[in-house]
């Protein structure tokens, strides 16, 4: 009976959380920018999940403009709202050297601009109605900035500290706000990535999220190790971080 | 033209309390005020979905995507002429106000549902029916007028019969509000009853004797048994009635003190059966409630007894907010309206779903309707079947396969939904199954 609005949901995890929330029959509203993708995507589970009821909105995170009109038509699409997860991510690529201003900004903007916009509509919207669950996956890339990609790290970083500010705030309201730092979870957003460990199949990492965020969890990683991880990471002090630390 | 304030958003509910939105509510309490709402919401670029007093239990009066114009203050009676028995009011004016105006004139509106608090615009906006659905049809049956507030500022009255009306009778979404209806009242002889109950022991049973009963009787309505199985699937307690014709010097009933005298909810203050009825709702004990219920029919046999208007009609007013002990999850109503020959099968496989799932309605209501003459009609000549399901974290994911098999009943017998009840879709994906099979 649950209504979720899922952002960024086409590909990747999303698209496996948007098939996790099918799968429970709930009224999946999924915001993508590829119409085509879109389209097949909810004749996909519409057809594969027949208790769920799957709509699709097209909006480009890069297009501020779009993104009221297109919160508004997902709230039409979904009737009501109980748990708005915000899943759009950029990871530019790169040699992990060379910074490139453009894709940078790209980044910056989808991962951090575009989520405060929506997320501060979505906020508003749990806030007058007293109820609600708002969440987004954030990183562990955010927890440290790191030499392969500043970029991602200080939008994820962004992203969490957002989500921790709206958490406060809205928790006199009885609203909900998760932060989820999923870890390395197996989509396109890795290819090519080496030195990967603990790597999670999309669909369990979606699955779990699901759980952890029915449970009510505010902050958490897929795999719980991530989380001692974090911690090691958050404590290695700066002169060594810096010579010897983590790509 | 007057300054349009915009209200702060606010959440707005369905009955059930499960359905809601956020939206910025406007009360007009004049026709003018509601003409500069609108226009400032045309020049915003915004829809408004029109709302009475919010007893629609799912969205039928809920805007997701824009404002919420509520219509309740626009409640004047203009004019209530005792020979011919037509009333003139205000959209907002509810059914409550409505008989406490014309009982002592010994008219009663045709056609009222189980809360005396819906209003005649949104009544005639989802076309509502009563217990009297054989013999009298929906609220649109009854109409003389409406008139309808025209963006240009005009005031359209469209009358009875026309193609106009049949655009309004039945749309939740209509572009223009309903200002003003005027509605057909009923002569009364007594404002009594004569209600008969009786138990019918199985669902063929039930079916029949409502089909029985449905021309002797005005009003005819069951309560069955959800939870009973095998030879007692569809067991129900019945209650018939017809106007009571009284004898010289018996008293009317004619007011309103008379009317509210047989409503009477035992020896506990409302906020103790609130109370309880928030702890037991939700559980099992509703089983030996239901049970008891019909047994209690059973070993009584037929029983007579005379009943005001008002404590036969109005049962969901007898604790008013009951809706609130369902809170956070609140809860969800599906009615099946299920054409007369596919009714018994129907109503058996929706009753056998619910205890496959293990999600069993606490309150089911049997009624008979005649088809709905109204292109946005809803009730085919059959049955009806409302079930009351609370939504909890335990039972939701069996509650949408429960609805999902609901909608393939009705998809397979011919059957329809009704939008005052719609928690969960089902009429708009009636209506696209249907186009997807005739396309």
């Amino acid at each position: 009976m649950k209504r979720v609005v899922l952002v960024g949901a086409t590909d990747g995890l999303g698209r496996a959380l948007a098939a996790e929330y099918a799968s429970r029959g709930c009224w999946v509203t999924i915001l993508g920018r590829s119409p085509e993708k879109l389209g097949a995507l909810v004749a996909e589970l519409s057809a594969r999940h027949p208790a769920a009821t799957v709509h699709g909105v097209v909006c480009d995170l890069a297009d501020a403009a779009r993104i009221e009109p297109a919160f508004r038509e997902a709230l039409e699409a979904s009737g009501h709202c109980d748990l708005f997860l915000y899943n759009a991510g950029l990871m530019p690529a790169g040699d992990g050297v060379t910074c490139d201003p453009e894709s940078d900004a790209a980044t910056m903007n989808v991962n951090a601009v575009a989520a405060v916009r929506m997320l501060g509509l979505a906020a508003n919207y749990f806030r007058a109605a007293r109820r609600g669950h708002l969440a987004a996956i954030s990183s562990i890339a955010g927890d440290r900035g790191r030499k392969a990609n500043p970029a991602y790290n200080a939008s994820k970083a962004a992203l969490t500290t957002y989500l921790e500010g709206l958490r406060n705030r809205l928790f006199p309201f009885g609203v909900t706000v998760s932060t989820v730092k999923p870890g390395f979870v197996g989509t396109r957003l890795l290819d090519g990535k080496k030195n990967l460990f603990w790597v999670v199949p999309a669909d369990v990492a979606a699955r779990t999220i699901a759980d952890r965020l029915e449970k009510g969890h505010e902050v958490f990683y897929v795999y719980r190790r991530w989380g001692l991880f974090g911690l090691a990471l958050h404590h290695v002090p700066r002169f060594l971080f810096k010579r010897v630390g983590p790509p | 033209m007057t300054a349009v304030h915009r209200p702060v958003p606010e959440r707005v509910e369905g009955f059930g309390l499960y359905n809601f939105c956020v939206s910025p509510v406007y009360r007009p309490s004049s026709v003018e005020e509601l003409a500069a709402v609108l226009a400032d919401g045309r020049a915003r670029g915004e829809t408004p979905v029109f709302r009475g007093a919010g007893r629609s239990y799912g969205d039928a009066a809920l805007n997701p995507a824009g404002p919420v114009v509520e219509l309740t203050r626009l409640n004047a009676i203009r004019s209530l002429d005792a020979e011919t028995g037509i009333v003139r009011a205000g959209a907002g004016l509810t059914l409550g106000e409505l008989w406490k105006a014309s009982i002592p004139r010994g008219l009663w509106p045709p056609v009222v549902t189980g809360t005396m608090n819906v209003t005649l615009g949104g009544a005639v906006a989802v076309n509502v029916h009563g217990k009297n659905g054989w013999k009298r049809g929906t609220i649109g049956d009854h109409l003389e007028s409406v008139t309808i507030l025209r963006p240009d500022g005009r005031f359209e009255e469209v009358a009875a019969g026309s193609a106009a009306l049949a655009d309004v009778v039945g749309n939740t979404r209509a572009a223009d509000p309903i200002v003003e209806v005027a509605l057909r009242l009923k002569k009364l002889r007594s404002g009594y009853l004569d209600v008969e109950g009786f138990a019918t022991p199985g669902l063929a049973a039930t079916l029949a004797a409502i089909d029985g009963a449905k021309d002797d009787w005005e009003y005819v309505v069951g309560w069955m048994d959800c939870w009973a199985s095998g030879r007692a699937l569809g067991r129900s307690a019945l209650h018939v009635a017809n106007g009571h014709v009284p004898a010289p010097g018996e008293p009317t009933g004619f007011s309103v003190e008379e009317q509210l005298a047989d409503v009477r909810t035992g020896p506990l203050p409302v906020p103790f059966l609130l109370l309880g009825l928030k702890l037991t709702a939700r559980g099992p004990q509703m089983r030996l409630v239901n049970a008891a219920k019909f047994l209690a029919g059973r070993f009584a046999g037929r029983a007579r007894y005379r009943q005001s208007l008002v404590a036969y009609s109005f049962l969901l007013d007898y604790v008013p907010g009951w809706n609130e002990a369902y809170r956070p999850g609140g809860f969800i109503q599906y009615q099946l309206f299920v054409p007369k020959e596919k009714a018994e099968e129907a109503f058996a496989r929706a009753l056998v779903l619910q205890q496959e799932v293990e999600v069993v309605s606490s309150l089911a209501v049997v009624k008979r309707h005649r088809a709905d003459t109204f292109p946005r009609g809803y009730a085919p000549d059959g049955f009806s079947l409302a079930l009351d399901f609370p939504v909890t974290r335990g039972n939701a994911d069996r509650l949408v396969r429960l609805c999902r098999g609901f909608d393939r009943i009705l998809l397979e017998s011919g059957g329809s939904a009704y939008r005052a009840k719609d928690c969960v879709g089902t009429v708009d994906r009636l209506a696209a199954a249907r186009a997807g099979k005739a396309a």
